[in-house]
């Protein structure tokens, strides 16, 4: 249990909780500008600085981001705070005398008039646009432009952007009213033909198909609007929540944020303490439809780098090996009447085994999760198309899907060097695997499937 | 620059996005700009929204989108510099050139740009063109140096 | 060819004693960056064509950058059985005098600094070079205390035997064979290395944190984006002897279990960016760098990234964002990067100084290295002292060392006779310090306890010719225009106190202004996110407790009394 102190009150904070969550709990408001409930903090505005004393030392933190620590002193009114932060609005209000919102925050802070020589800007680089379509909508269609004094959020050269999808978050978002949608970007859907006229939900990603009987203008729906009133937000927030279970497509590999990865193309998920496996998208589209597959004998032990299956598809065979350490409990029966289910479900039904791992805590530090698997899976798709464009006749594109006969047209060293690339970075050694159908030494009897 | 050429480039870095700066460095290299054909096109190759490409190319100093002259005129305005008088030859080189910093003359021959230091701070005031550093300048001396330059390469003011 | 084994080693320890100390006479030219702007290249070509045209018989080499930028282009003579001359300020018409001279036995004394290292080749004094005297006695070398800079400006940077003979790449080889990379973190520790890129956070701490953190992926950075103006120590240890920085590097991924390192190099420095990409080249083809570096089983890479001119990429986090290909926004701490640095890994950020360091720290061992400096701050930093300063350039002195000592006595004092106003240690955010009170400490405990700091350690000194609020401006310009725009406090504020400046130095202020500098500044000192804003204010606020007449003088007559 992490306990503090704020202002003098002893405060329970939850875990992973930010010294501002935590205040905001107990009913002690932290002025802050840049701070959104939904996003990760971004700590520049400086408003909600607060003294921190740890380790009898006091600092400045910004509270918005600083983890609530245990035994923590917080102070978040002291006089220092309290001129600094005055300061600061004047600041503000000197880059932006003539927005309201700027100017009730600093009315609030007891600053009415700045001494500071004035700009007429209407934006005050919260970032919340910015972030909110790069991190939120996960768009990127606009971004910060120049350095400094200079610094403006904007789409690329200012023109209208190819990548936006109007969801009108960042407007949304927006303090100010500096960021503005505009109308034409939001019809630019509405004029094109049939399956590819999108509604708003559509284009964020909830929903696949929509016949909307307002044509298509977000701003006449009701559904939409009531969207909005309800969640007291914008529904892009919404997505996040969709999104843990969504898959994203990285260089034309699909990849999910609740799992973990392996340099292998060996996706974990842990689940009740044991660790699930299966192949990962990377693997199937390169092996196409998996028409066998070998595993090893339940309750048996697999250390890190041991064969984990070796499928065969498209007249080629794989090995892949186990990335983490531990005893074989549960082997997917599905898949062993219907070895193709591997390839159509890789990520969900496909699933291939369960090891109850010696140590997950660790096996989980060595995966790859998050930003770094994205960044991985990335590198491995240029990789894999470089190698396509250098060693083989197919004249594939980056991003153009991989037939479902590749593994077939490729020359049998071609294909080696694949696996040996891509695959066997974990090998350790090779051991002969059962064929489904072969007796299984193992206590647990698997069905034969002929 | 040709897409091509583009294409050369990105896939010589392995089509990374980390190295997104050395990428744009290639291109600002040979074009003395960067297109906006040219960064929507790393972007389509580096499969990453244009809006970050063109963030860089605005974020870091030595990428410009305007044109950049074939001689790129660094003054450095280092604080040696300063004080052993790079104004006196910054002036001097403003009004040889007719241009303020940042400018390129209309011939697209000549930039002049402000870096905050070159490092050679016991030999200044230092002026680079392009990889030729200068020391040890004064009004007269960068005069000189103008004036053999415009010689070298034809008239430009 | 690859060094694989101690024998290896010793083969190439050899072949660089016989370059350094040929048989036939061995003219080496300085060709840095600094070189190169002096017309160093001219004179080495110049040198090729008199050889040929004359046939004569010298071998004709180069060097680094000693640090002594407006002596260059210099020349390291060495002649069979003397120690190795060093010539300043070198010309054409200069070198063939010496060229005839040899031919007649003499030795040119015009231009002819000191030798280096008097009784390193021979025992016996030699009659020829009775009156010259050895550098360590000659300024501007005397009282240097040379660790890092050792090499720098007497051998061939690129070439590895000249570092090996000068015991380069022994402290890695007993890292690799005979130390563990625990031992080495501990030698670190208790050298009380400390961070040299001015925040002083003691390294082998910082090694220690990354080689616990679990990932088997860690990254080593080594910052070369040298944004101080008036820094150039990581250039010259760069152009010197790279080799030196790259084992370093190599023993720091050691010591935390890292096999990927990478260079930020800033990009104000073209020629040093291919000059290290051929060092890299050269390491990798001795098997320095790579697979199995000295016939060990470690692997390492490095590679050298370019910047992008953004001063704000030298603070650790930003330099990380701009390595992946992101602008340069400094990020919020915590996570530290030593747990999740680049890419989310545990990685390492150390100046260039401070990993040129080690490979001495673990050659001779941490107690060793603690030999000198003060109680809090050990071993040796170098200062880059420039401005008004009859001898500027880098002084390489233990830590401690008396300010005025280093000015008067190593630099020669003040321009022409003229009288010091200020000193700035720790440019571009130290205090101007004024001219009478120089009898300080340079460590970064007694800068501190004086309100200031010591930084990379420049040292700008100003003369009564100069004023103070000139000077301020300009680096307030600087900082405005490096600013990285993230944060409301550095963004704004330092802009408006440069505003306030401007209206200050134009004479369109009041004595109200300076109340509004100072509570801008203190506002920012606290709250700013990364170290360019919040160091920006506090050499102003002291510029004006220090420098309150050249203040006065411009509020109330409008203009600056120190300039004509």
């Amino acid at each position: 249990m992490t306990t503090l102190e704020i202002d003098g009150k002893r405060v329970e904070a939850k875990e992973g909780a930010t010294i501002l969550k935590t205040a905001q709990q107990v009913g002690i408001q932290i002025p802050n500008f840049c701070y959104h409930k939904d996003m990760e903090p971004y700590g520049g505005c400086r408003l909600c600085m607060v003294e921190v004393t740890e380790n009898n030392f006091t600092r400045l933190q910004p509270s918005c981001a600083y983890p609530a620590k245990n035994n923590i002193v917080v102070k978040t009114n002291t006089e220092r705070l309290v001129k600094g932060r005055k300061l600061i609005a004047e600041l503000l209000l000197a880059r932006c005398p003539n927005i309201d919102s700027v100017i009730n925050l600093a009315d609030s802070l007891g600053v009415k008039k700045s001494r500071f020589s004035p700009t007429d800007s209407d934006c005050v680089l919260c970032g919340l646009c910015v972030r909110v379509c790069r991190d939120v909508a996960k768009v990127r269609a606009i971004d910060f432009v120049g350095r400094g004094r200079n610094r403006r959020p904007a789409t690329p050269f200012d023109m209208p952007s190819e990548d936006c999808i109007g969801c009108g978050s960042c407007a949304f978002v927006c303090p100010t009213g500096a960021m503005k949608m505009e109308y034409e970007n939001a019809l630019r859907w509405r004029k094109l033909p049939g399956p590819l006229r999108k509604c708003r939900y559509m284009r964020m990603g909830f929903i696949s198909h929509k016949v909307c009987p307002n044509d298509f203008q977000c701003w006449n729906c009701e559904v939409d609007q009531r969207m909005e009133d309800l969640g007291a937000s914008h529904p892009v927030f919404m997505l996040k929540e969709a999104r843990a279970k969504e898959r994203e497509k990285i260089g034309g590999f699909e990849i999910l944020s609740d799992r973990l990865y392996d340099e292998g193309h060996i996706w974990v998920k842990r689940i009740n303490g044991l660790a699930r496996m299966g192949i990962d998208d990377f693997t199937r589209q390169i092996v196409g439809l998996v028409n066998d597959i070998k595993l090893p004998p339940v309750n048996s032990f697999i250390s890190k780098g041991d064969p984990l299956c070796i499928i065969s598809g498209n007249e080629k065979t794989f090995h892949l090996y186990s990335p983490i350490e531990g005893k074989i409990v549960d082997i997917n029966p599905d898949i062993i009447d219907n070895p193709s289910l591997v390839s159509m479900a890789p990520h969900g039904r496909g699933w291939i085994l369960s090891v109850e791992p010696s140590d997950i805590v660790q096996a989980s530090k060595e995966l790859l999760s998050g930003r770094s698997a994205i960044e991985w899976l990335r590198h491995e798709s240029h990789k894999l198309y470089d190698f396509i464009r250098e060693e083989t006749e197919l004249d594939l594109l980056p991003d153009k899907a991989i037939p479902p006969d590749f593994a077939t047209t490729l020359k049998k060293d071609i294909w080696n060097k694949i696996d040996k690339t891509f695959f066997m970075v974990r090998q350790k050694r090779r051991v002969e695997l059962h064929s489904v159908g072969q007796t299984d030494p193992g206590p647990k009897k698997i069905p034969d499937s002929s | 620059m040709e897409r091509e050429k583009i294409k050369r480039i990105v896939s010589k870095h392995r089509h990374e996005k980390a190295a997104i700066l050395a990428i744009l460095h290639e291109i600002q290299e040979e074009d003395k700009q960067l297109e906006t054909e040219s960064l929507n096109y790393i972007a389509q190759l580096l499969k990453i929204p244009v809006a970050n490409v063109y963030g860089l190319a605005t974020f870091y100093s030595a990428f410009s989108l305007g044109k950049k002259g074939d001689t790129k005129i660094r003054v450095c305005s280092g604080i040696s510099c300063h004080i052993n008088g790079a104004d006196e030859v910054n002036e001097a080189l403003k009004s040889k050139f007719n241009l303020e910093m940042g400018e390129t003359t209309w011939d697209e021959k000549f930039s002049l740009e402000k870096v905050h230091c070159l490092g050679l701070c016991s030999i200044g005031p230092n002026v680079a063109f392009n990889l030729v550093t200068y020391p040890k300048l004064n009004k007269e001396r960068i005069e000189t140096i103008i004036e053999i330059l415009h010689k070298r390469t034809g008239d430009s003011k | 060819m690859k060094i694989k084994t101690m024998g290896d080693l010793d083969k190439l320890r050899e072949a660089g004693l016989k370059s350094l100390a040929p048989k036939q006479l061995k003219i080496s030219i300085s060709m840095s960056t600094c070189g190169h702007a002096l017309g160093a290249d001219i004179l080495y070509h110049e040198l090729v064509k008199e050889k040929a045209k004359q046939g004569l018989k010298i071998s004709i080499g180069q060097t680094g950058c000693s640090g002594f930028c407006n002596l260059e282009p210099m020349a390291v003579l060495r002649l069979h059985g003397r120690p190795p001359l060093l010539y300043t300020q070198v010309t054409v018409k200069k070198v063939k005098r010496i060229i005839q001279d040899i031919k007649r036995k003499k030795i040119t004394k015009q231009g002819l600094l000191c030798t280096i290292g008097s009784d390193s080749v021979s025992g016996e004094p030699d009659p020829a070079l009775n009156n010259i005297p050895d550098y360590k006695e000659v300024s501007p070398f005397k009282d240097q205390h040379r660790r890092l800079l050792e090499n720098c400006g007497i051998i061939n940077p690129l070439s590895v035997s000249e570092y090996v003979a000068m015991e380069g790449y022994s402290a890695l080889y007993k890292a690799l064979y005979q130390m563990d990379p625990e031992v080495v973190v501990d030698e670190v520790i208790q050298s009380g290395l400390r961070g040299r890129g001015g925040a002083w956070f003691p390294t082998g701490i910082k090694w220690d944190m990354a080689r616990k953190a679990q990932h088997k992926e860690k990254f080593v950075i080594c910052n070369a984006d040298e944004g101080d103006p008036g820094a150039f120590k990581d250039r010259t240890i760069m152009e010197g002897n790279p080799f030196k920085l790259f084992e370093g590097i190599v023993l720091a991924g050691y010591a935390i279990g890292s096999h990927q390192g990478l260079i930020y190099l800033r990009e104000e420095y073209p020629h040093t960016y291919e000059f290290l990409n051929d060092a890299v080249y050269t390491a990798k083809r001795y098997g320095l760098l790579g697979k199995n570096i000295l016939g060990s089983n470690f692997n390492f890479t490095l590679k050298i990234i370019r910047g992008g001119g953004s001063y704000v990429c030298g603070e650790e986090t930003a330099l990380m964002d701009s390595l992946e290909g992101e602008m340069g926004d400094p990020r919020l701490r915590p996570p530290f990067p030593i747990e999740k640095g680049l890419w989310e890994r545990p990685t390492i950020v150390n100046n260039v100084e401070t990993l040129a360091n080690i490979p001495h720290i673990i050659e001779h061992g941490g107690e060793s290295y603690a030999g000198i400096g003060t109680e809090k701050a050990k071993g040796t930093k170098i200062l880059s002292v420039i401005g008004k300063i009859k001898q500027p350039g880098l002084y390489e002195v233990p830590l401690g060392t008396n300010l005025e000592h280093v000015i008067f006595n190593m630099a020669g004092g003040p321009l022409n006779g003229s009288q010091i106003k200020a000193v700035q240690v720790g440019s571009p955010f130290g205090n101007f310090l004024s001219g009478e009170k120089l009898d300080i400490s340079l460590d970064p405990e007694t800068l501190r306890s004086m309100g200031s700091m010591i930084g990379s350690g420049v040292i700008v000194v100003l003369n009564q010719d100069t004023c103070l609020v000139d000077i301020l401006l300009h680096t307030l310009s600087f900082f405005v225009e490096e600013s990285c725009g993230k944060c409301v406090p550095c963004r704004e504020g330092v802009f408006q106190m440069k505003e306030i400046m401007t209206a200050i130095y134009e004479g369109r202020s009041t004595m109200e202004d300076l109340t509004s500098l100072h509570d801008i500044g203190g506002m920012i000192k606290d709250f700013a996110l990364c170290a360019l804003g919040g160091g920006a204010p506090s050499l102003i606020l002291n510029g004006i407790r220090d420098f309150r007449k050249d203040f006065e003088a411009h509020i109330t007559t409008g203009k600056c009394s120190w300039t004509s």
